[in-house]
């Protein structure tokens, strides 16, 4: 099922409120299950389940090992886990937000939220520039196989220091290309038209949509009225 | 009308372009050719404003659309342009997306672009390209995409910057047909090509561009009289249709220099689609300078990626002479010049790229004078320009000493005079104890380089092509 993008924007504001807000773990077990389910119906079931797997297991080892901090490893461990359970509703709102929605239907909500065009565009060309940096970093560690600069993809993170030298002088090379491409071929298409842009998918509201933004405005009054 | 009175153009203190004057007349093709660097696209950039808005530079003298000077803001939307590189030419992640895209920037209403999108792609056979991910598409299947989406808001001027370089004889063949049908619908057609021979019953002028000057302007008449004259002195190329005609010889080699690659019952597939490739039996080996070629998406570059270790082949085995290896292995043996090749330079001289930072024998040397890298062993990689780059990325798969190299695309882009200067090289190389493949569509190239060629359809080889069996025997696969 679609959602609107202003939906998706409302769920990233929601999860940093969240990520701000000191909330009890009732809340937070609740929160997860919602983005979840959200991921669900926008049609990424794995990143859903492996979300919430992610969530149970720091849950688990905060209840578990972590329980008790009494030494330097116990502090830095449950450092990590409480700081892993804060920042996942915002990693999961944002995987949420990127899957599934078009570069039209951004621009066109952006658009009616007036943002001005000058910011779009470079937005525009920023979304689009990562895939081909990934396509690009897939050839390179192909390239660097059959170099034999590394055995396998492990090397790179086992080696990090040599990857980033590796890496970062092909992709630096590549990168100024691929921009000055992108913004030619954006341009051509008339994306610097003036007047008001349309998006193929539309950009009206559904019963989906009413229904995600109602339980947002719920989240935010509960934690003051229940939490 | 679209006119160009004395433009020069200048970036850095280095002219490009000198006293450039040019008409382009509602309805006409006009078809841009010269060598590599010549300043074709320069001549394209400048039409559609990209130059100097986005590029830079000093643009100096007049230039004219519909007798008004042009103002790049009013007519970008007027302009469909097809750019060279099909990896960086789309800005959607699926092909719906990236059809509308042109639409939904000047503000068109939903139903008329899902019509016009239906339309088009009735028109271009693409049903089922429509709802695919960019990212899977071939180059050819992506280029077409590109210029699918370049005519979605049917402007009067077209500026295609070479069109044919991904595209295989039949996806030619239908560009050819499709730049018939705007200039018959009223749009003007401007060109730059190094592949002329589909252009030749439909441009009305032809434009010979050297060192930045136009050095000549032939009509269609002209050019139909004198093709093989005007083709020599320009460095033209080939003005007829190409034709698997290969002329190389197999390599007598002794038992011990032999090398081979041979594949069983191969299958390959992604996720739960059928099979991508399906190859019952396969045997190269290095008596052979081997060429694959085939349509668009047959499964070329997957074939390459499964023989050299790159990806996991589902079912069946691949034998390095007669003995089954394992996928590191075959990495460990094989080394892919790819078709982008700065991203396969890591150092940052050429010395150490090729060297890998050991020392260079005599013997290393020589072959290095042999590909004229010599002069640039102290320049780092990413300076050179393309030829060069894959030169040094071909000296060192050489010097690795690895068994199997495979080029993928390697002519893409190249004009007349660099192919030739690759073909002889490769002809240098073929005695060497490796076993080369060239994966390529270029009908040309493969004429002048290889022994034998295996043609791919679907995932399969349907054809494989040798000089004494021009016609192309049936593979029993």
């Amino acid at each position: 099922m679609r959602f609107n993008p202003l939906t998706k924007l409302v769920i990233i504001v929601l999860a940093t409120f969240v990520f701000l807000a000191n909330v009890s773990l009732m809340y937070e077990i609740v929160f997860i299950v919602f983005l979840g389910i959200l991921l669900l119906i926008n049609g990424d079931p794995y990143a859903a389940m492996i979300y919430w797997l992610i969530f149970s297991l720091l849950l688990l080892l905060s209840v578990t090992v972590f329980k008790n901090i009494h030494d330097t490893w116990s502090i830095i461990g449950s450092f990590l886990i409480i700081g892993g359970r804060r920042i996942l509703p915002t990693i999961m709102a944002a995987t949420f937000a990127i899957k599934h929605t078009h570069v039209s239907e951004w621009m066109r909500s952006l658009q009616r939220m007036h943002v001005p065009f000058d910011i779009i565009l470079p937005l525009v060309v920023v979304f689009r520039f990562f895939p081909t940096l990934t396509d690009n970093l897939k050839n390179i560690i192909k390239a660097l196989q059959f170099r034999g600069l590394i055995s396998s993809k492990l090397a790179l993170i086992v080696h990090p220091i040599r990857a980033i030298e590796y890496v970062l002088i092909p992709m630096i090379s590549s990168a100024d290309t691929v921009a000055s491409e992108l913004s030619s071929v954006v341009i051509t298409r008339g994306i610097s038209h003036q007047g008001i842009h349309t998006s193929i998918f539309g950009d009206h509201l559904r019963f989906i949509d009413y229904i995600v933004i109602t339980s947002s405005i719920f989240f935010i009054a509960g934690r003051w009225l229940i939490d | 009308m679209i006119s160009l009175h004395k433009v020069n153009y200048s970036q850095n203190k280095n002219k490009i372009l000198q006293d450039i004057n040019l008409n382009i007349w509602p309805g006409e093709v006009t078809v841009l050719c010269g060598e590599s660097g010549s300043g074709k696209s320069s001549v394209l950039n400048i039409i559609s404003g990209l130059i100097p808005n986005l590029y830079g530079g000093n643009v100096t003298g007049e230039i004219r659309a519909h007798h008004e000077p042009l103002s790049f803001d009013d007519y970008a939307s007027e302009i469909g342009m097809v750019f060279q590189n099909p990896k960086s030419q789309f800005i959607n992640p699926d092909v719906y997306s990236e059809l509308a895209f042109a639409m939904e920037n000047v503000g068109m209403d939903q139903k008329t672009m899902i019509q016009r999108i239906d339309n088009v792609v009735n028109y271009y056979h693409a049903q089922d390209l429509l709802n695919r991910a960019m990212f899977d598409l071939s180059g050819g299947q992506r280029q077409m995409t590109a210029l699918m989406s370049a005519t979605m808001l049917k402007p009067p001027l077209y500026l295609l910057d070479e069109p044919s370089s991904n595209l295989d004889v039949t996806a030619i063949e239908q560009l050819r047909r499709q730049i018939l049908d705007l200039k018959n619908e009223g749009s003007s057609v401007i060109i730059a090509d190094h592949r002329l021979y589909y252009l030749i019953d439909l441009a009305d002028q032809f434009v010979v561009i050297d060192n930045g000057h136009i050095k000549c302007q032939i009509s269609r008449q002209e050019m139909r009289e004198n093709a093989t004259l005007l083709a020599t002195k320009y460095r033209l190329r080939n003005l007829t249709a190409p034709r698997l005609r290969l002329t190389k010889t197999r390599i007598m080699r002794n038992l011990s220099d032999l090398i081979t690659l041979e594949a069983h019952n191969l299958k390959f597939r992604y996720h739960c689609h059928e099979s991508l490739i399906d190859i019952k039996s396969l045997e190269l080996s290095n008596r052979d300078v081997i060429g694959i070629s085939g349509e668009n998406g047959a499964g070329k570059s997957t074939l390459i990626q499964l023989l050299t270790g790159m990806i996991k082949h589902h079912e069946g085995t691949i034998l390095f002479n007669g003995q089954q290896l394992s996928r590191k292995q075959l990495v460990k043996n094989s080394f892919l010049v790819m078709q982008d090749v700065h991203l396969q330079l890591f150092f940052e001289t050429v010395e150490k790229e090729i060297s890998n930072g050991s020392r260079l024998t005599e013997q290393d040397r020589q072959l290095l004078e042999s590909l004229k890298l010599t002069k640039l062993l102290k320049r780092h990689p990413q300076t050179l320009s393309g030829g060069e780059k894959q030169r040094v990325a071909i000296a060192t798969a050489l010097l690795s000493g690895k068994k199997i190299i495979v080029m993928d695309e390697p002519t893409s882009g190249m004009d007349y005079g660099n192919m030739q200067r690759l073909s002889s090289l490769i002809a240098h190389l073929k005695r060497a104890e490796i076993l080369l493949i060239i994966v390529s569509h270029d009908q040309e190239f493969l004429n002048m380089t290889c022994s034998k060629v295996l043609i791919m359809n679907h995932g399969r080889i349907t054809t494989v092509v040798t000089p004494d069996n021009m016609n192309g025997g049936i593979h029993n696969d």
